[in-house]
């Protein structure tokens, strides 16, 4: 059974996601992606994923929302233009998206999953023993990737600001 | 969690994966762009985590966190990719863009 606070939650990425859909301001956009992903923070937090709440609060509401409001700012408005964005093609991403959704929705409701029942577990545990010994490598390279990848977009960004 | 349960969040995965796909394809800034691309993103994520419910060894939150890492170094190195060419060509219009290198 879908309890209260799982429609909740849908409803509050279902209206991020509807503004986002629906406007034409960039600003509004990007506090509307805000909206969306801490409604998905909370998709997290009731399938007992804290740790990935925690990470997608801090990363994506945190950071993401913050350089694209930055991007936002050192485009359009150094130039004192309008923060809108037109849109084109419209009906045709409109049927190619809403038939890549009813594709999917038939998907999912012909498939049998053939759940079972979930234990509760110290998931934050069992996460950094993964992280530490299974995925060892993968977790240094993506601290690596990381850093380059900051340093790298902080350089670039530095030649286009001295020009 | 009953399958009841895990076939809403597949159809809210399917709904953010498809309103990615909508904001890609018709709007005109790049930065709008860059929003829809990482509701795609979250929409794999979603899946992922609803999936790792029923794994004791949580591989698939593990392989989200990584997705999530990614993402951000993915949108700083776009960020600094589009002021670049803003400085140097003054378009942050996607279809006004349509030649790269020193013009």
């Amino acid at each position: 059974m879908i309890g209260a606070i799982q429609i909740f939650m849908g409803l509050l990425v279902l209206a991020g996601v509807l503004i986002i859909l629906f406007t034409r301001n960039i600003v509004h956009a990007a506090y509307a992606l805000c909206l969306a992903l801490i409604g998905i923070a909370g998709v997290y937090v009731v399938l007992m994923a804290e740790l990935l709440a925690v990470v997608q609060i801090m990363l994506y509401a945190g950071g993401v929302v913050i350089l694209l409001a930055f991007g936002v700012m050192m485009t359009n408005r150094l130039r004192g233009e309008k923060v809108l964005s037109g849109s084109n093609n419209q009906f045709i991403g409109g049927i190619l998206s809403v038939g890549l959704f009813a594709g999917l929705s038939y998907l999912i409701s012909t498939a049998s999953f053939g759940t079972k029942p979930v234990k509760d577990q110290d998931q934050i545990e069992s996460i950094g023993v993964s992280f530490l010994t299974d995925h060892i490598i993968a977790f240094e390279l993506i601290a690596f990737i990381l850093l380059v990848a900051l340093v790298g977009a902080a350089y670039l960004a530095k030649n286009a600001a001295n020009e | 969690m009953s399958e009841q349960v895990l076939t809403y969040y597949l159809y809210l995965a399917a709904f953010l994966f498809s309103a990615g796909t909508y904001v890609v394809l018709t709007k005109r800034s790049a930065i709008f762009v860059l929003i829809g691309v990482e509701l795609m993103l979250n929409a794999a994520n979603v899946v992922l985590a609803a999936f790792s419910q029923f794994d004791p060894q949580l591989k698939g939150q593990v392989v989200a966190i990584f997705a999530v890492v990614l993402t951000v170094c993915e949108v700083s190195i776009a960020l600094a990719i589009l002021l670049n060419i803003y400085r140097k060509s003054r378009v942050s219009n996607l279809d006004e863009l349509n030649q790269i290198g020193n013009t």
